[in-house]
């Protein structure tokens, strides 16, 4: 990486780390993983600049998921506990929505990477599925089946089922 | 967007919020982008010798126990057909450098210990929604959860993608060593979704004395699971207790999964070593 690349390179990071650091803490659940997958996504693209720095932001961004896919399977990625029971009792809500928001929560991030990357793509990225497909590079029918599947264990992994008629 | 959609793009929003910003990114990624450059150079160089420094040091216990001599053959094989159907991806040690050993950034697919056939299966417990099962080259390990029907799962969907499999280095709960024989017990555990019933559940995994023939798990103190070594390996699972849940002995759960230790004892009952898994 010559001068100017690094130059190019410092100014993407320092733009995008924040998104970048937001993506990966949904990815991982905390701030240490998330710092180390983003460090390791833009290590990817710094290696490989001169072929991405006209979109690196997608570059990174596919880094990242692909990344977390695989990094999942380490144990220590696997140490999440749902639990039927609230560390506390939530504030009161007639609606027992922050009791779901808590489930919720605590399911996402008991789910396996594959599934919370695809989820992650379609809510909070808000990608369609063709884009989904692009970045997890599989076809859009096995896109619309992981989300299917990853809704499923969701619904399997919280202990107040959402209503059907909410879905 | 539905209820249920809203409210999943609503708690990922919740936890993007939670991230905070990072010092010296770019400097981190340079440096680790450097050092990738160094080891895939160095890989392609000696991506024998390296490997063949693991399987002496890392993990010869899985070749030098012959734990298939305490699986049935038959059975053994059916695991090892259906967890490793095709080579596994192994996923790199989140730290390249672990101990002083290095690991290339992308592991060589053909070197030696790194095919389906490489891997063994090293212990395997049945209970009633399938089996649970770890298999072991001389560098890595998988852990695998097969249904009642023999086909591997996550939680309760059947497992499609590629098999993967783990450098012997990240195994067993928070001790990052190269040699895993050096340590006296350790043990990596997992939650999932029961396979049968969709419940939710705890796998473990570990290595523990080559002398031990038993290993017994204990929550609350009480013994909820007790399970047989094989070669110094041995696979569990126990049910998740919450309120509400059954325990053996009687009484229920209180509360959010309590902490479990494991014991490992040898065929005089000796305690040969513990320890504690929180949850």
């Amino acid at each position: 990486m010559d001068g100017e690349e690094l130059r190019q390179f410092t100014e993407f990071v320092n733009g995008q780390q924040a998104r970048l650091l937001r993506l990966a803490w949904v990815l991982t659940g905390e701030q240490g993983a998330a710092e180390d997958l983003v460090q390791s996504a833009l290590a990817r693209t710094a290696a490989r600049w001169r072929r991405v720095r006209d979109s690196p932001e997608a570059y990174v961004r596919t880094a990242m998921y692909h990344e977390q896919v695989s990094r999942w399977r380490s144990p220590r990625h696997r140490r999440e506990t749902v639990s039927a029971d609230l560390p506390e009792p939530a504030a009161y809500d007639d609606t027992g929505h922050a009791d779901l928001r808590v489930s919720m929560e605590r399911a996402l991030l008991a789910l396996p990477a594959r599934s919370r990357a695809v989820l992650v793509l379609r809510y909070y990225e808000d990608l369609p599925e063709a884009e989904v497909a692009k970045i997890l590079d599989c076809p859009v029918g096995t896109v619309r089946s992981r989300t299917a599947r990853a809704l499923a264990r969701l619904r399997a992994l919280i202990p107040n089922p959402i209503p059907e008629e909410s879905r | 967007m539905n209820h249920e959609e809203l409210l999943i793009t609503e708690t990922m929003n919740t936890l993007a919020a939670r991230s905070e910003p990072a010092a010296d990114l770019t400097e981190r990624a340079l440096r680790t982008a450097r050092r990738r450059r160094r080891q895939g150079k160095a890989a392609l160089l000696a991506t024998a010798a390296v490997t063949a420094t693991a399987m002496t040091v890392a993990v010869p216990l899985a070749l030098r126990h012959a734990p298939a001599q305490r699986v049935r053959p038959t059975a053994q094989l059916d695991v090892h057909k259906s967890c490793m159907p095709r080579d596994p991806e192994f996923s790199v040690p989140s730290a390249s450098m672990v101990s002083g050993k290095t690991y290339p950034a992308e592991p060589p697919s053909r070197a030696p210990g790194h095919a389906a056939t490489d891997f063994r299966v090293l212990a395997t417990t049945t209970y009633s929604g399938g089996t649970v099962a770890l298999l072991g080259s001389s560098v890595g390990y998988q852990f695998c959860v097969l249904n009642t029907a023999g086909i591997p799962v996550y939680g309760s969907s059947p497992r499609t993608d590629t098999p993967y499999a783990m450098y012997w280095t990240e195994i067993l709960g928070t001790s990052k060593v190269h040699d895993i024989s050096k340590l006296p017990i350790s043990v990596l555990t997992g939650l999932n979704a029961d396979p049968r019933s969709g419940a939710g559940g705890n796998f473990a995994a570990g290595h523990v004395p080559a002398s031990a023939v038993r290993v017994t798990a204990l929550q609350r103190g009480r013994v909820v699971g007790e399970f047989r070594v094989t070669g110094g390996y041995f696979t569990s699972w126990l049910p998740l207790v919450t309120a509400g849940t059954p325990l053996p002995g009687g009484g229920t759960g209180l509360g959010p999964e309590p902490q479990t230790t494991f014991r490992a004892y040898d065929a005089a009952g000796h305690l040969l070593a513990k320890i504690h898994d929180s949850p």
